[in-house]
């Protein structure tokens, strides 16, 4: 079964929760209230911390103040997602057990697990804890192409690696990855044994995962982590479900030295959590992942004090993730940082939130990310994809085209109501109108003379059903101009 | 404004949210001040450039993932290649034991292809191909991402600007073709990074701006108008990048001409070399062209004359060799290289694949190479000549090779500043 197949998000479940997701539409938007505030830090923060607000979205966080709303985002659990919850429940595959995914087509893994991933940032109202999820998905990255069934152990890895640990401890995070089947699997450790040790996953936990790739190591001691690592391994006992279960027989029980810590011969599986631990505790490691998250909330080039900061908030809680990202949202360089360009999946996801799209999974969104170089879990290295503008400017072209067929309706499975939208305000006139969607993309109204061109092109249409149409092409203008693309 | 309770928002004045509109040249974006000069600017201070006139278009092939260049460029006569890799090593070219199309295919005695790089025997033989063995970058940390982001930037610590941008930015060729620089692709690679001036695209078919036909000219007017007036630097000179791409794509007919000699094969690299081929057919301006081919990372099952990394080498040569009869009598104007991050450990692993290892292999492709010759001091595979974990010594740096032909092909005379703090070696590599 093919990503085009119908049957695709067919159930009942998901079409529910679709059309609960969407029919959130507040009864009006202050037009006033966005003037008088333009480009307020609560359009940062929802584009920053989230995938941008949905209509009323800046109001509703506004009322709460940006500390509460913060603090509610960081507590995902207390947050109602029943429309979300909804989507995912009705998934076809996501959901099973190892074993049985495994009956499946690669392909049904990959759509369910992009569509999981795309369906939850555009409809799930826990917007931070889905920003964290990509961030860890691409720290932690698992390419889901690199062999035949690994796109089900990387499912596996999301609901029980990533997601229940995105906003808690790094420690248990990295436990937890350490034992990921998936990771073992793409890392080559199922190969690495005490006889012929395979380094690849022992270099990148360090290297990506933990001290960064001038946190001190060298080669030597890649070599004895890939040591202790050894017989760590991927199995299927019986019936069971396949599972990480540790091979003394492929173990290498010599001693072992590693950054001058010494493993004493004959530790067996302890000396890897006595390894992760000492990973954790290393403070490369909380320079490294403090510089990645100061990185992808604040600046392409993060501020030396911030990271600084963020890092010593690590060590002081032992790498829980909540405090580290007060830290950030709650600093004044989260305000005074220059823009950051949105990258390929968040630009999409953010244009149909803020049109309040319905959307239903199809080959005419995978398309667009495609064409933009991101496509979630597609990544083949075990970097992750790129988190500066750097990597991404250059490649305009893929943007404006989406912007174009987006803002027409166009994509296959996307679709905004032009009229329902145009209810959100007593918008009489071509003037309104174009405030209107001024604001909801671009969170402020336009200057005088701005609305004045826009409006003049509006105007011009004289066929019939032309000035509607031009509405369409000033969205997409909106969508494919710079304002949009930076947050 | 509803008070909040965070002392750092309200620090900031109303002032410093006034954002630019649409279309308003104030354009002033929310901390731009904070960064006077983009982070991809060049570090190193660049003289002014010196006018030359155009040379080769120099096609940059890299393949990612550290490809094992034992196993491309074999070296059948070192017996220690064989004792170090029992199961993947390929057969000696008369080993009669090994089906003919499974044996190396010999260059000069010592050397030979991997079979899968048959086709390129030929044009080794007419002289337009050359390979160097045991050469590659400083690079100490056998790291992907660091040991690529080293080669990109031509070795030079702290660096951020690539080894291309700073070749493109030394030499003005009075060339304002908006592709004189492209990669063929969703994103630019490191080593042309500092010279926003490139363009990623993924085919000619592909590099148009859609619309409707009522209003596609006007909105393309109207987003170019947009941009100009931009604060953010990056995306300001990306967009225009865009726009002078898309003018001289509008002249270029939309499909590639039919390959002259062999088909290009049906892969991703396959159709970028042909996307190079068409650009350089329509003289489009292109002076340097990035094409990536990944899938090089062969810690398990690599296979030997067969398999994984015998496939990825299929469309390499098949690739590279369509674009060379393609080309015809063009092939004098251009000069390929071939090259990667590192090379692979000597010996094979457990996994029956090789880890990442120091020297590599590189390949020279053109009119303007000096053919027929595998240039290596080689310096031999016995553990006790190893380096490191096991690992071939490079006896070539590889700036050397680029830097030879950067200045014989490419016309340029400020090599000491493309790779700055190193003194190029030439080895008679180019014409």
């Amino acid at each position: 079964m093919g990503l085009a197949s119908s049957a695709l998000a067919a159930s009942g479940c998901s079409v529910i929760g679709r059309e609960l997701a969407t029919q959130k539409l507040p009864a009006e938007i202050d037009l006033a209230a966005s003037s008088a505030i333009p480009a307020d830090p609560f359009w940062r923060l929802l584009n920053r911390a989230g995938y941008g607000p949905r209509p009323g979205d800046i109001a509703k966080a506004r009322e709460m103040g940006v500390e509460q709303w913060l603090e509610t985002q960081l507590h995902p659990d207390e947050i109602d997602d029943t429309p979300a919850e909804l989507i995912i429940s009705g998934l076809s595959v996501y959901n099973l057990d190892i074993n049985s995914m495994l009956g499946y087509d690669s392909g049904d893994g990959y759509r369910d697990l992009i569509w999981a991933t795309v369906a939850r940032q555009i409809y799930s109202e826990r917007q931070l804890y889905e920003a964290m999820v990509e961030f860890w998905s691409d720290h932690f990255t698992i390419y889901a192409k690199a062999n035949q069934n690994i796109v089900f152990f990387k499912i596996a890895d999301d609901r029980d690696v990533i997601r229940p640990n995105a906003l808690g401890n790094f420690r248990d995070l990295l436990h937890a990855s350490v034992r990921s089947p998936a990771m073992l699997i793409y890392l080559n450790n199922v190969r690495n044994f005490a006889d012929h040790p395979n380094e690849n996953y022992a270099r990148e936990l360090m290297e990506l995962h933990t001290l960064g790739v001038f946190g001190g190591y060298d080669q030597e001691d890649v070599l004895n982590v890939a040591r202790i690592l050894s017989g760590l391994t991927v199995k299927r006992k019986g019936l069971r479900p396949w599972q990480t279960t540790f091979n003394n027989r492929h173990h290498d029980n010599d001693e072992k030295v590693v950054l001058d810590q010494t493993y004493p011969a004959g530790l067996g599986e302890q000396e890897i959590s006595t390894l992760v631990d000492f990973l954790v505790d290393h403070p490369a490691t909380a320079d490294h992942i403090a510089t990645k998250l100061v990185r992808r909330f604040i600046a392409d080039d993060p501020p030396a004090e911030l990271v600084a900061e963020v890092a010593r908030v690590f060590r002081e809680t032992n790498g829980e993730i909540r405090p580290m990202l007060r830290t950030i949202f709650l600093n004044l360089k989260f305000i005074t940082a220059p823009p950051k360009l949105k990258r390929p999946v968040h630009y999409i996801v953010s244009a149909i939130r803020a049109l309040n799209c319905s959307v239903r999974l199809s080959k005419g969104l995978h398309t667009h990310f495609q064409a933009m170089g991101q496509m979630p879990f597609m990544w083949p290295t075990p970097d992750g994809y790129p988190d500066v503008a750097e990597a991404w400017a250059s490649n305009q072209l893929a943007r404006w085209n989406f912007a174009s067929a987006f803002s027409q309706n166009q994509i296959n499975g996307v679709h905004f109501d032009l009229k329902e939208l145009l209810e959100l305000t007593e918008a009489e006139s071509q003037a309104d109108r174009l405030d209107l969607f001024y604001t909801l993309l671009l969170g402020q109204l336009p200057a005088d003379l701005e609305r004045q061109k826009l409006l003049d092109f509006v105007l011009a249409g004289d066929k019939p059903g032309e000035k509607e149409r031009r509405l369409h092409d000033v969205i997409g203008l909106m969508i494919a101009g710079p304002e949009f693309q930076l947050i | 404004m509803t008070k909040t309770h965070c002392a750092g928002y309200e620090k900031i004045s109303r002032r410093e949210f006034l954002g630019g509109g649409l279309f308003s040249a104030a354009g002033l974006m929310l901390g731009q001040s904070i960064t006077p000069l983009p982070a991809w600017a060049p570090k190193i201070k660049l003289a002014d450039q010196h006018v030359g006139p155009r040379g080769d278009t120099l096609v940059c092939v890299f393949l990612r993932g550290g490809a094992d260049g034992l196993n491309i460029v074999v070296p059948h006569g070192d017996d220690e290649y064989y004792s170090q890799r029992p199961t993947i090593a390929i057969a000696r070219p008369d080993d009669v034991s090994a089906e003919n199309n499974q044996r190396t295919v010999d260059l000069n005695g010592f050397f030979g292809l991997h079979p899968a790089l048959t086709p390129l025997k030929e044009i080794y033989t007419a002289g337009d191909m050359a390979f160097v063995q045991a050469t590659g970058s400083p690079d100490e940390t056998r790291s992907h991402f660091e040991a690529m982001d080293l080669m990109e930037r031509g070795a030079i610590p702290g660096e951020h600007s690539g080894w291309l941008a700073r070749h493109l930015a030394t030499l003005d060729t009075q060339n304002d073709s908006a592709l004189r620089a492209i990669a063929v692709g969703e994103m630019l690679p490191q080593s042309l990074s500092g010279q926003i001036s490139a363009t990623a695209l993924k085919s000619v078919a592909d590099y148009h701006l859609n619309g409707r036909n009522e209003t596609a000219e006007q909105l393309h007017q109207m987003l170019q108008q947009l941009y100009a007036q931009q604060q953010n630097e990056l995306l300001k000179a990306a967009a225009a990048q865009t726009f002078d791409s898309l003018e001289v794509m509008r002249k270029i007919g939309r499909e590639p001409k039919k390959p002259a000699g062999r088909a290009y094969g049906d892969n991703n690299f396959g159709r970028a070399m042909q996307t190079v081929a068409q650009l350089i057919h329509a003289d489009a301006g292109v002076e340097v062209a990035c094409v990536d081919l990944g899938g090089w990372d062969t810690h398990v099952a690599q296979g030997g004359a067969e398999g994984l990394m015998a496939r990825n080498l299929t469309n390499l040569a098949q690739g590279l060799a369509a674009f060379y009869e393609d080309l015809g009598e063009l092939n004098s104007r251009v000069t390929v290289m071939v090259m990667s991050e590192f090379g692979r450990r000597i010996h094979e692993n457990a996994g029956k694949g090789t880890d990442h290892g120091h020297g590599n292999m590189m390949m020279l492709m053109g009119g303007g190479v000096n053919g027929e010759q595998v240039h290596a001091q080689w310096p031999g595979l016995h553990p006790d000549l190893q380096e490191g974990p096991g690992d071939l010594v490079i006896t070539t740096d590889y700036r050397d090779v680029l830097g030879e032909g950067l200045r014989k092909r490419m016309n340029n005379t400020a090599i000491d500043q493309v790779f700055s703090g190193y003194r190029i070696r030439e080895n008679g590599l180019f014409l």
